[in-house]
Parts: C-alpha cells; structure tokens; sequence
C-alpha cells in the first residue's frame, strides 16, 4: 500500500476506534481526500448505521 | 482546533462567497480569493438526503481549516424542516462566526433561532451571544432582489388593500377603489410582478394625478424597521 493509502487506512482506524466501533465490515474508496473529510465520511457512516445521524450528534465529544 | 478570533458585529461584508458546506475540497482554500465573507450552504446546496453527511463535513471544515481574517458564516435550514436545530448545535459546536437564517419572515423567526442558539452556546462551553445572527426579513430581500426592487413590491402590496386617504382626495373614493383593484388584479396574477407591469401602472398613476402618499410613508416605516431590526439584531 503506498503512501496515502496508508494514511488514509490509519485515519480510518483511528476515526473507528474513537467511536468504539469494534467489529465492522468497512469499505473505503478514496482517491486522497482530506483527513477531516475522511473523518467526517467514516463518523457519518458509523451514525447511519446506529440510525442516529439525524439529530444530537455529540459534536467535540467522540465526533472531534 | 483554530482558535478563531471573537466574530465582530459591525464589519465590510461587501463579498460573500457561498460554497456546499459538504465540500472541504472548495472550502479549504476559500480565502485566498478575498472574499469578505464564505457563506457555507447546508440549505440549498445540499440535497434533502445528506443533510447529516454535511453536518460533519462542515464541523471538520470548521475545526481544521485556518479561514484567517475570512468572516464564515452559516446557512442553516429553514425553520420549517426538521433539519435546522442540529443546524445550529453543529454550527455553535464548530465554532462558525455567524449563523444564516434561511427564509426567515418574521421578528419571532430570529428569536427562535437566538433561542436555540443560546442553549446551543451553553452545551458547548460558547461565550454566550458570540454566533452573530443574520437575519434577512423581508422575503423579498431574501429571493435576491435589490433595495429598491424590494420596495416597489412592497409598495404595491401596501396600495392594494386600498384605504390610502391621499388616493382618495386627489382623485376620489371611486377612482382610488379602481386602481387598488387593479393593483390587487395585477398581485393576484403575480405577486411579484416584473418591472414592465409596475412601469404601466407607474404610468397609469401618473395620468390620473394620483399619488399613494399613504402607502408611501408605511414603504417608508417598512424600511425603517428593517433597518433597525438589522442592527439591534
């Protein structure tokens, strides 16, 4: 994996690791966006999931 | 974070550059070009189904990206979505320097808002009363119309109900009724008419001697109150 490739996988990692997500089937396609959108993409996605992205996200809390 | 420094009330907002709060790719660079204000869209320019999606988007753009001297304001979702709450907490949360009202029509519309502002700025630790409002009254003002054009509309809604007494005595009680219906006529078919309708009605007016004085003092009133609202606000 090069270079951003790694970088993105680690933003990843740690974005899902930060919301507590422990076992999760995730699949990215990125062509080497910024890090706070691939954070924003990933804590969008994880919210959806729960069906909890609509309303009293915990902005500066986990999402940060 | 970026620290960014406390929003000011009174400065040159001569440029504001709207952008879709979704895309950091556009935002992140936005200053440069000078603008006085980035206006972030989470309103029109992002669909209905993505809302959400944008909300994050827009709390990193404003967390990481250095605006410098840029004003960054919000537009947030109308008051009759279900969005515009979460609008706001995101907004305050993220540290924007003011908030736009979208479609905003009334006094209680901006008292709404400044509401949900503060207990926003309270959950988040917020200087209480540091998210500027940006309220844009008159609708409109609001559909991108120009001061003047503005006032023409609102003028011909004032004639229309009849009643304006300087109408009646220059050109009595029966032809004033006949012109006001045929201001109400011209409303009915649009209520925003174009400048050639207003231009034959102008004309009309003027050939039976008639002024709307009345009417002209309430534009007057109207503007006055606009104003005022804008600053006190």
């Amino acid at each position: 994996m090069n270079q951003y490739g790694r970088q993105i996988k680690a933003t990843v990692l740690e974005t899902l690791e930060r919301l507590g997500v422990a076992n999760a089937r995730v699949t990215v396609v990125d062509k080497g966006a910024l890090d706070c959108t691939i954070k924003a993409r990933v804590e969008c996605a994880v919210f959806r999931s729960c069906d909890a992205s609509a309303a009293n996200i915990p902005w500066g809390g986990v999402v940060r | 974070m970026i620290p960014r420094p406390k929003p000011e009330r009174f400065r040159l907002r001569r440029t504001m550059m709207f952008m879709n709060a979704q895309k950091p790719s556009l935002i992140k660079h936005a200053y440069i070009y000078g603008c006085d204000s980035i206006m972030l869209d989470l309103e029109d320019a992002v669909a209905e189904n993505q809302k959400d999606a944008a909300r994050f988007s827009l709390y990193h753009a404003l967390k990481t990206i250095d605006y410098g001297e840029t004003e960054v304001i919000v537009r947030i979702n109308g008051l009759d979505t279900p969005h515009w709450q979460e609008d706001i907490r995101v907004c305050v949360a993220g540290g924007a320097d003011g908030i736009r009202i979208a479609k905003c029509e009334s006094a209680q519309d901006v008292l709404t808002v400044e509401k949900a502002v503060e207990a926003a700025e309270e959950e988040f630790g917020v200087e209480k009363g540091r998210t500027l409002l940006m309220p844009v009254l008159e609708s409109c003002l609001a559909e991108g119309m120009g001061r003047s054009e503005a006032g023409v509309t609102a003028l011909l809604h004032l004639i229309a109900p009849g009643g304006d007494t300087n109408m009646i005595k220059r050109g009595g009680a029966a032809l004033a009724g006949e012109m006001c219906s045929l201001v109400r006529e011209e409303l009915r078919k649009n209520s925003r008419p174009a400048r050639e309708r207003v231009l034959r009605l102008d004309e009309l007016f003027i050939r039976h001697g008639l002024s709307p004085g009345g009417c002209a003092d309430l534009l007057a009133v109207s503007y006055f109150i606009h104003d005022w609202k804008a600053n006190e606000l």
